[in-house]
C-alpha cells in the first residue's frame, strides 16, 4: 500500500482530507492524522472488549489497537480479506487502526466547502462531524477523527 | 549563537548541579557546630555560578548570588554565626535561584520582582544577623567562646528583639562526628570512579566555569604524589573493613586524614579556598588509586558500588569526577533500549528458522545462534544497566521536604535514609517520585504526633521517618517507616462506613488499612496544607500498581506505621512461560509460577460447581485463561486433558488452566496503555518471534476472577467423575 503522507502537499488555506467508504457513505478525514494505509492482518485478540475493537496488532514495535468502523457503526459488512483495509491514524500522540471498506481518494477542501452537518441520516453521531461537502455530486461526509478515536464512546483511550 | 546556545545549556546543567549541592550541604549543615569545609563548599557551588551567569549575563542570577555570596564569606570566616533561620532563608534563595534558571533555561520573563525581593529579604536578615553578631566577633570578645561571651550574645538579642542566637548556648566547636557529615561530597567520588573510566583530559570543557581551576596545574604535581602515600594509608583499613560496616564509618577516616593534609596546606595556602581544590583534588586521586587497589577484592568493590545516598546531588562537588562520566540525553537511551529489544526479537524470530535447518549447515546455524543469543543477552543487559540509576535520585529531594514540613507543622523529625545506592530502572525513578512523597507527606502530617504528645506517650520528642530501599530477588523493596501513632482501626473503620466505601470481608487488619487507599478516603480531621484532601492515597496506590508494584501496610497502634512498596527491577524485559489457551498465546510471568501439572481425575474436586484442583493437601482455585482472556464460553470440559500452571503472589495462590505449555522465553514488555488502555489481568503485551502479538498475564489482577460461582462458604467437596 502506498504511504498516503506523500499526497500531504499542502497549498494555501485548503487541507486536504483522505476519503474512504463505509458501506454506502463516503467519508473523509484530515489526512495529517493519517499515519500509514495497509492491508488487514491477523490481530490478537483482547480479553473483554467490545466486538468493535478487533484486537491489537505490532507496527514495528509498537503495540496498535485496530477498530472496525463498520462493526461499531453497523455499516457495510465485516468481512476480512486481502482486500480490507486498515487506516493506520495518528491521534494525540497514539497509533490507532480503523477498519473500513475501502480507500479511494485524496481531496482538496478549502473551509467554506464544508458545510454544516445534518443531525441525522447519517451513522456518526454529529459530535464526530466536522461537515459536509460535495465531491463531484456526491456527499463526503467529514468525519472529526480525533473525537472519534478519542471518544469514551469507542472506549480506546482510558476514561478522562 | 548556536555555539553560544550550547555553552548555556552546559552552564543550565551545571548551576543546576551547583544549586542541587548547596541545597544538600545547607541540608545538613550543622548550627550547633559548623563546619567551615561545608560552607567552603557551598560558597564555592555558589561563586561557581555566579561566576558563569556573569559571563553568560543572566545578571538576575548574579544579583542575587552575589548578596548570598556575602552571607556565606561572613559565615565560613566566622564573622557570622548561621542559625536556623538564616539556613532557611539560604535555602529559599537557592529555591528562588532554581527558579530563575528554569526561567532562563526556558527563555521565560524573568520574574525581577521575586528577585529583588529575595534580594531584599537577603539583606535584611545579613544586616541584622552581622548587627547582632559584630559584638562577639569584635576582638574583646572573639578569643574565645566562652559562656561569658555568649551571656552577652543573649542581652543583645533581647534588645533587638532577634531570636537567632537562642540554639547556640554552647561554644561553637568542631567536633569529630560532625565531620562525617561535612564531607559527604567525599562518597560521591568513591561511586563515580567504582563506575566509571578515569580521563583527564575532558577537564577543558568543563572548566570554562570553574573558578578554582586556574589554581589546579601547579599543584598537580605534588597531589599526584602525596595521594599516593595517602592512598596507602587510606585504602588498606577501608579493603580490611567488613562489608556489614556502613560507608559513612569508612569515609570517616577519610575525613581525619584529609583533615590533617588541610591543615597542612592551610599554612602555605593563605588565601582560603585554594586548598579545597587541591583537597578535592587529592582526594580524587587517591579514590582513583583506592579503587584500583580495591578491584583486587571483590568485598570493597562491592561496598563502595553500593555506597552512598548523595552520590547524585553532589556529583558537580569536584569537576574532576565528570571526566569519567558523559551526559546523555534519555530519549537516546531509550531508543538504543527499543532497539535492543527489536533486536531480541529478530533474534528469536531466528532461533525459530534455525530449527528447521536439517541438513550440512545445521550445527554450524546452531552454533552461531547460540553465539548469537548469548552476545544478545550481554547487550540486553549491559544496556539495560545504563539505564539503572541508584534510588538516591529520588531519595535526595526527602530531606529537604521532611525539614520543610516539620518546621511548618512544628514538629521535631528526622529522616534516615537507607539503601540510597539500590539502582533502579530509569523509568521507575521518575514515577516513583509522586507516590514517595505522598507517602512521607502523610507519615509526617499524621503519622508522627505532635512532641508533647511523643513525650506523654513516653517516646523522644523527636520523630523519626525511617526511607530504606534494597534490593530483594527480582524486586526493589522500598519502605517508609514513622514511629508515630499507628493508624487507628476504629476511625478508619468508621470512615469507610462514612464514606459509603465497602468494607472488605473479614476485617483483617491487612484489609482495613488498606481502605485508605480508597478514592477520597480521607480520615485527617481538618484539610492541612499539607495532605488531607484524600487525593493522595488512591492516587498512590494506582500510581504503584500501574508500575507493575504494590503497596502494603504493617502498622501498629502507638508505635508506628510501615508502608512497603515492592516494585520489579525493570519494567523492560521478563522471564516468561509462554501457553497457549484457545488457540491464543499467553505469556505467564516466571516469577509467579509454582508448578505445572496435567491433572489426574481424582485431584480434580468440585465446590458448590466450581472445580478446584486438590495437590499435596492443598486446594487451588482455577481461573481458565481460555474462558477468561480468549473468547471460548465455557470452561474446558475435560481438566485431565489440559494443563494447569499453578501460580502464587503476594495476596493468593491459584490454578491457571491453560491448554498448552508453548516454552519459556525471555520477552520485551510492550505497553498496551501506550495505544490502548489496561486490560483487567493483562500486564502488558509482547511481540513474539513469528511477530504477532501476545499478552502477558497478571497474574495479581486475574485473582479477582477466581471466585465467580462460589456464592457461599458451604464447602461440599466430593471428587468429581
Amino acid at each position: 500500500m502506498a504511504s498516503a503522507q506523500q499526497a500531504s502537499v499542502s497549498s494555501g488555506p485548503s487541507r486536504e482530507f483522505l476519503t474512504f467508504v463505509l458501506g454506502d457513505e463516503t467519508y473523509a478525514l484530515d489526512i495529517m492524522t493519517v499515519k500509514e494505509i495497509r492491508g488487514y492482518e491477523a490481530t490478537t485478540k483482547i480479553a473483554n472488549a467490545p466486538s468493535y475493537i478487533k484486537g491489537v496488532i505490532n507496527l514495528r514495535g509498537d503495540i496498535v489497537p485496530i477498530v472496525d468502523l463498520r462493526t461499531k457503526f453497523g455499516i457495510g459488512e465485516a468481512t476480512y480479506n486481502e482486500w480490507t483495509i486498515v487506516i493506520m491514524l495518528n491521534v494525540r500522540d497514539r497509533i490507532v487502526g480503523i477498519v473500513v471498506d475501502g480507500v479511494s481518494d485524496v481531496m482538496n477542501l478549502e473551509d467554506e466547502d464544508i458545510k454544516p452537518a445534518p443531525e441525522f441520516g447519517v451513522a456518526f453521531d454529529s459530535r464526530y462531524l466536522q461537515g459536509l461537502a460535495a465531491l463531484q455530486n456526491e456527499m463526503v461526509i467529514i468525519v472529526d477523527i480525533e473525537a472519534l478515536i478519542s471518544s469514551d464512546e469507542l472506549g480506546i483511550f482510558e476514561p478522562a | 549563537m548556536d555555539n553560544m546556545g550550547q555553552f548555556n545549556e552546559v552552564f543550565f546543567e551545571e548551576a543546576q548541579e551547583h544549586l542541587e549541592t548547596m541545597e544538600t550541604l545547607l541540608l545538613d549543615y550543622d548550627i550547633v557546630a559548623p563546619d567551615i569545609e561545608v560552607l567552603n563548599s557551598v560558597f564555592r557551588a555558589a561563586h561557581s555560578i555566579k561566576g558563569g551567569s556573569g559571563i553568560f549575563g543572566f545578571t538576575a542570577m548574579t544579583g542575587l548570588i552575589h548578596v548570598m555570596e556575602n552571607m556565606l564569606d561572613l559565615a565560613r570566616n566566622e564573622e557570622l554565626h548561621l542559625t536556623n533561620e538564616l539556613i532557611t532563608v539560604l535555602l529559599e534563595t537557592v529555591d528562588v535561584l532554581k527558579d530563575i534558571l528554569d526561567r532562563y533555561r526556558n527563555e521565560e520573563e524573568i520574574d525581577w520582582e521575586e528577585v529583588e525581593s529575595s534580594k531584599a529579604r537577603l539583606e535584611t536578615v545579613l544586616n541584622s544577623a552581622t548587627a547582632s553578631d559584630s559584638p562577639a566577633t569584635s576582638p574583646s570578645a572573639t578569643d574565645s567562646a566562652t559562656d561569658e561571651g555568649f551571656g552577652f550574645f543573649d542581652d543583645d538579642e533581647e534588645d533587638e528583639g532577634f531570636g537567632f542566637f537562642d540554639d547556640l548556648d554552647e561554644p561553637v566547636s568542631a567536633t569529630s562526628d560532625d565531620e562525617i557529615e561535612g564531607f559527604g561530597f567525599f562518597e560521591d567520588d568513591d561511586s563515580e570512579v567504582a563506575t566509571s573510566v578515569p580521563s583527564d583530559n575532558s577537564d577543558e570543557e568543563i572548566e570554562g566555569f570553574g573558578f578554582f581551576d586556574d589554581l589546579e596545574p601547579p599543584t598537580n604535581n605534588t597531589i599526584v604524589k602525596s595521594s599516593v602515600d595517602s592512598n596507602a594509608q587510606v585504602s588498606a583499613p577501608n579493603v580490611s573493613q567488613p562489608e556489614q560496616t556502613t560507608d559513612r564509618d569508612g569515609f570517616g577516616f577519610f575525613d581525619e586524614t584529609l583533615k590533617a593534609r588541610h591543615e597542612q596546606d592551610i599554612e602555605d595556602n593563605a588565601r582560603g579556598y585554594g586548598f579545597f581544590k587541591e583537597g578535592a583534588q587529592e582526594s580524587n586521586n587517591s579514590k582513583k588509586h583506592e579503587s584500583s587497589a580495591a578491584s583486587t577484592n571483590p568485598a570493597v568493590v562491592a561496598k563502595s558500588s553500593v555506597s552512598s545516598e548523595r552520590k547524585a546531588k553532589s556529583s558537580s562537588e569536584h569537576k574532576h569526577t565528570e571526566a569519567t562520566s558523559i551526559r546523555v540525553e534519555t530519549n537516546k537511551i531509550d531508543k538504543l533500549v527499543n532497539l535492543v529489544g527489536e533486536l531480541v526479537i529478530t533474534q528469536s524470530m531466528l532461533n525459530l528458522i534455525g530449527n528447521d535447518v536439517h541438513d550440512a549447515i545445521a550445527d554450524k546455524m546452531q552454533a552461531a545462534l547460540a553465539e548469537l543469543e548469548r552476545n544478545t543477552r550481554e547487550i540486553q543487559e549491559a544496556v539495560m544497566s545504563v539505564r539503572m540509576l541508584p534510588i538516591s535520585f529520588v531519595f535526595n529531594r526527602f530531606p529537604r521536604l521532611v525539614r520543610d514540613l516539620s518546621v511548618k507543622m512544628s514538629k521535631d523529625i528526622e529522616l534516615v535514609i537507607e539503601g540510597g545506592g539500590t539502582e533502579i530502572d530509569k523509568n521507575l525513578v521518575e514515577k516513583i517520585s509522586d507516590p514517595l512523597t505522598h507517602l512521607i507527606r502523610n507519615s509526617v502530617d499524621h503519622g508522627i504526633e505532635m512532641p508533647d504528645v511523643r513525650v506523654a506517650n513516653g517516646k523522644p520528642a523527636k520523630g523519626t521517618v525511617r526511607l530504606t530501599a534494597a534490593q530483594k530477588g527480582g524486586e526493589i523493596v522500598i519502605s517508609i517507616l514513622d514511629d508515630g501513632a499507628g493508624l487507628n482501626w476504629d476511625k478508619i473503620v468508621a470512615k469507610a462506613e462514612e464514606k459509603g466505601v465497602e468494607l472488605p470481608e473479614p476485617l483483617t487488619d491487612e484489609a482495613v488499612w488498606q481502605l485508605i487507599f480508597a478514592p477520597g478516603f480521607s480520615t485527617a480531621a481538618e484539610v492541612t496544607d499539607v495532605s488531607g484532601r484524600g487525593v493522595g492515597m488512591d492516587v498512590v496506590r494506582r500510581n504503584i500498581e500501574s508500575l507493575g508494584g504494590r503497596v502494603e501496610i504493617n502498622s501498629s497502634p502507638g508505635l508506628g506505621t510501615e508502608f512497603v512498596i515492592n516494585l520489579p527491577l525493570t519494567l523492560a524485559i521478563l522471564d516468561g512461560m509462554c501457553v497457549d489457551a484457545n488457540e491464543q498465546i499467553f505469556v505467564v510471568p516466571l516469577v509467579n509460577i509454582v508448578e505445572s501439572i496435567q491433572p489426574a481425575a481424582d485431584q480434580v474436586r468440585v465446590i458448590k460447581g466450581s472445580r478446584i484442583l486438590y495437590v499435596r493437601e492443598e486446594y487451588w482455585p482455577l481461573v481458565d485463561v481460555g474462558k477468561v482472556l480468549g473468547d471460548r464460553d465455557a470452561n474446558v470440559a475435560d481438566l485431565t486433558q489440559a494443563i494447569v500452571v499453578l501460580v502464587e503472589t503476594s495476596k493468593s495462590r491459584f490454578g491457571l488452566v491453560v491448554d498448552n505449555l508453548v516454552g519459556q522465553q525471555q520477552v520485551v514488555i510492550k505497553s498496551l496503555e501506550r495505544h490502548y488502555r489496561r486490560v483487567e489481568g493483562v500486564a502488558g503485551a509482547t511481540i513474539m518471534g513469528d511477530g504477532s502479538v501476545a499478552l502477558i498475564l497478571d497474574v495479581d489482577s486475574l485473582t479477582q476472577f477466581i471466585s465467580f460461582d462460589q456464592g457461599d462458604q458451604t464447602y461440599g467437596i466430593r471428587a468429581a467423575g
